[in-house]
């Protein structure tokens, strides 16, 4: 075979991969499976990853999946429904009055219990994984640099955001410190009040030289449009938003008939693409990296084909193998299974990711002196 | 290049003229360093060349400003993004990219540059300032000095005719700052790029500008290096010492100072014989093997010293080499992972807070984190009410700092130096047996600088003992009697302040580069040593 020329696969394949993913895991609780998925998202994250600054994103889900695994099995020890079975932890039942219909607040702690909401915790933890592997693989930033030409303000703004929360955490916690120095209370009411006002008068001050700067590089820089051209496409974008609202909201209330809910669906994305066409031409901004698309990205969305195909069969032909266990009995191997080791095994075959820095891996965190 | 026609400026009806009737041009190829106390409008100034003073900062602008044939008035600073490069005080907070690459490419995707031409100046400007091997790292994962480096390569790939920086040196250590230093003269030397720059330590840039802007008052003058420092409040050492000996014309580096100190060395050869008294003081904090690690980074490794009340303590080191830390440790706010400190006998992390800040009172890098009242009078009356002081104490001693400041001022509109008195007077109202100060120096001139070096030989003299971290070798010079120097976590060097500074090429003060091998520091001591004399 032809040695594969390292190269970074499409950031969108990434994310429409893991999107995939993400909607087959909902449909499954089987340990198994789950299981599986997140050894084989592991893999491709670890193996895939672009080696320049490594984001650590998928280890982050994964912790942060153990975390919502825990939160899950608590909520159902207090609400869950009771099932008979292997009582762990005798829990007195809170009488709630009759109009609480359906909802129980204590009651005993079966084995049972504790396993199913083991297993519904799973597949939300495996969801929040799927996501974690193709931030690690692609991070958000890199796909915002693909969005269109007139959405591109919009994706600055929210990549800004995104990176905002971190550093008001860090700024808070540098305060608490310094408010400690003052021997003044750091917790409690008190202690939020010191610690809020000046860490957002810090945020806006941040956001006003930040702000500054971007305008000072060129930002909003575009060729102006005439008054008759702006008009135009702020009515075809008004047009296209409202067509396509309203076609979703009857294909899903069925307010209008179905076909004629898909035509009015069709004209309003119609709409919305040539509106973001025209805003595009518009934009004089060029683009420094072009992620091209060719046969890797044709495999990982192959990839993700054959592991929703297998997951549909499976719940197709033997819903029970995608379920994980009622009672106390260890959860069956699908042939499900050798689907999704398919799936994962087909992406060793996109490129690797290239090597650069004389194939240093750069270490985060660590203030390197110059 | 850069032409000011009658200028006046004033943020705001009411408020006062920052600027009034200013008329001054600056040619191409020059670089021009903009001098000026502590808020007298420096920023506002560099602010106009790019026109984000007056469209983004609102206020009354009268007059005429043009940039490479550009009105000021007339053009939106993005209109100016091909022609002026832009870099902020701190450049974190102007960082648009989270990796290197990608903020170098921000201002060419905006202007439209075509694909090939971006790579090209891409790897030229890599190249330039010696960046090819953090290309692909985060920002945020990169040094002071780099930090500063990728700011001015982000400003500079749209090839700009004019680079503007405000104050880029300020939070840098000796050797990144000179490292940005000669980034900028290269500029200018290399490629004819006009270079504004504003800088309160003036040593370090007055060698190699070719104009000075002085701000006075609501008046700009612009003049050469040597008229400019003939007659200048604001003077570095080296200006000092001419003046002091007389030299004709001024000595403005001190390669120019040493061949025209022959005779002063051989009037000073006194000084050499005379023995460094060592006053003998009991320890009083003890620091055994202190370890910290962040993660996997190690922020003390092994650190031990004894210090001694009633004399004052520098604590050198580049960025990131453990300062911070160690400081915390000795305030009690870091728990050390391995070893001990006493303070007095006891462990500052295992005191309860309100006995805490009267063992040792830090005050941090950005002193605005101990204030949060809205007037100096509330703040005052705030810290005395915590440390359970008769009601006045904090005020008195802030009024011992820094007299005539009105005491309803909302603490944020104090200048910088004022600000951080208020600090230090909050820290010392409660009497802590050391204070420690973190970096206290940045942004201040030398006025400012003075003063706080004043209140501290003040505070040692009344018996408390005091640390001081700082980048600032002429401030550690005139104000300590002893030095640490920390490298990687350890203490490479501790001694007195003259034998420790003299020995580095980093760290020696002007004075002692000047009359080495004399152990002289400061103007200061050579005034002393000549009227002994006569």
């Amino acid at each position: 075979m032809r040695r594969r020329v390292p190269r970074g696969v499409h950031p969108v394949a990434w994310w429409v991969w893991a999107l995939v993913l993400a909607m087959c895991c909902d449909a499954i609780t089987n340990p198994l499976v789950l299981a599986l998925m997140i050894a084989g998202l592991g893999a491709v994250a670890v193996g895939r990853r672009a080696t320049a600054a490594p984001n650590h994103a998928y280890v982050r889900s994964v912790r942060l999946g153990l975390l919502l695994v825990a939160i899950r099995v608590l909520y159902g020890v207090v609400f869950g429904q009771r099932t008979p079975g292997t009582v762990l932890l005798p829990l007195p039942q809170l009488g709630l009055p009759n109009w609480f219909e359906g909802i129980s607040i204590g009651g005993p702690v079966t084995l049972e219990l504790v396993l199913h909401s083991c297993y519904a915790g799973l597949r939300l933890a495996t969801i929040l994984i799927c996501f974690g592997a193709a931030a690690e693989l692609a991070s958000p930033a890199r796909l915002q640099a693909t969005m269109p030409a007139a959405l591109y303000e919009l994706g600055v703004t929210m990549a800004i955001a995104l990176s905002f929360a971190p550093e008001l955490l860090e700024a808070a916690r540098e305060l608490r410190l310094a408010r400690a120095l003052r021997g003044r209370p750091t917790t409690g009411l008190r202690g939020a009040r010191g610690v809020v006002v000046p860490v957002l008068e810090g945020a806006v001050a941040r956001s006003m030289t930040l702000a500054g700067s971007m305008e000072a590089r060129g930002f909003g820089l575009a060729r102006t449009a005439s008054a008759r051209e702006r008009r135009w496409s702020l009515l075809q974008s008004c047009a296209g938003v409202s067509c396509t609202v309203i076609a979703c909201f009857s294909l899903l209330g069925g307010a209008l008939p179905e076909l004629v809910a898909i035509v009015v669906l069709c004209v309003g994305v119609g709409c919305v693409v040539v509106a973001l066409r025209g805003y595009g031409r518009r934009a004089t901004r060029t683009r420094y990296r072009k992620d091209p698309v060719g046969w890797p990205e044709v495999v990982v969305g192959f990839a993700a084909g054959v592991t929703a195909a297998g997951v549909a069969l499976q719940a197709h032909l033997d819903p029970a193998g995608i379920a994980g266990p009622s009672g106390l009995e260890l959860p069956v191997a699908p042939p499900l299974l050798v689907v999704l080791l398919a799936g994962f095994v087909l992406l060793a075959l996109t490129p690797p990711p290239p090597l650069r820095s004389e194939g240093r891996r750069p270490t985060a965190g660590r203030v390197v002196h110059a | 290049m850069i032409r000011f026609d009658r200028v006046s400026f004033s943020y705001g009806a009411g408020s006062p003229l920052v600027f009034d009737d200013v008329s001054f041009t600056i040619a191409e190829a020059e670089l021009v360093v903009v001098v000026g106390p502590t808020g007298s409008g420096k920023s506002t100034l560099l602010g106009m060349l790019n026109g984000q003073v007056p469209h983004l900062s609102g206020g009354t602008f009268g007059g005429e400003v043009t940039v490479g044939g550009r009105s000021v008035s007339r053009h939106h600073p993005r209109d100016f993004a091909d022609l002026v490069g832009v870099v902020v005080q701190d450049p974190r907070s102007s960082f648009v990219a989270s990796i290197v690459e990608d903020e170098l490419v921000y201002v060419m995707e905006n202007l439209g540059v075509d694909r090939q031409a971006m790579r090209r100046r891409v790897e030229d400007v890599l190249d330039l300032l010696s960046l090819h091997d953090v290309r692909d790292r985060h920002v945020t994962s990169l040094s002071g000095g780099q930090r500063q480096r990728v700011a001015i390569a982000a400003a500079l790939t749209a090839s700009p005719a004019l680079l503007v920086l405000d104050e880029p040196t300020s939070a840098l250590d000796p050797a990144s700052a000179e490292e940005v230093l000669g980034v900028l003269s290269r500029l200018v030397h290399d490629l004819g790029i006009t270079v504004v720059v504003s800088e309160h330590r003036l040593e370090r840039v007055l060698p190699m500008a070719d104009a000075v802007l002085s701000i006075a008052g609501d008046t700009v003058v612009l003049d050469a290096p040597l008229e400019a420092m003939a007659h200048a409040v604001l003077a570095p050492p080296v200006v000092e010492l001419s003046r002091l000996a007389g030299w004709r014309p001024l000595a403005l580096t001190v390669r120019e100072a040493r061949r025209c100190a022959t005779a002063l060395r051989h009037d000073l050869e006194a000084l050499a014989s005379r023995p460094s008294v060592s006053p003998g003081l009991a320890p009083s904090i003890i620091a055994r093997d202190l370890h910290h690690r962040f993660g996997d980074q190690v922020a003390l490794d092994g650190v031990s010293f004894e210090l001694a009340r009633g004399e004052v303590t520098g604590l050198m080191g580049r960025n990131g080499s453990g300062k911070t830390t160690l400081l915390r440790v000795l305030a009690g706010a870091v728990a050390p992972s391995h070893g001990a400190v006493w303070v007095d006998g006891g462990a500052p992390a295992a005191l309860a807070p309100a006995a805490r800040i009267r063992a040792v009172g830090l005050v941090p890098q950005d002193p605005s984190a101990l204030l949060y009242c809205s007037s100096v009078a509330l703040e005052c009356s705030t810290a005395d009410r915590d440390a359970a002081l008769p009601e006045g104490t904090t005020y008195a001693w802030f009024c011992s700092f820094q007299p005539g400041v009105d005491a309803a001022a909302h603490p944020r509109d104090l200048s910088e130096g004022q600000r951080l008195c208020l600090a230090l007077a909050v820290i010392c109202a409660a009497e802590p047996g050391w204070v420690v100060l973190d970096e206290p120096t940045r942004g201040l001139d030398y006025a400012a600088k003075t003063h706080l070096a004043a209140a501290l030989a003040q505070l040692a003299a009344a018996g408390h003992g005091v640390l001081v971290a700082s980048h600032d070798v002429e401030f550690v010079a005139g104000l300590c009697q002893r030095v640490l120097v920390l490298a990687e976590g350890e203490i490479v060097a501790d001694g007195p302040t003259r034998e420790v500074v003299c020995a580095s090429p980093i760290f020696a003060p002007q004075v002692a580069k000047v009359l080495a091998p004399l152990p002289v520091l400061t103007v200061a001591e050579v005034a002393n040593a000549l009227e002994e004399r006569s």
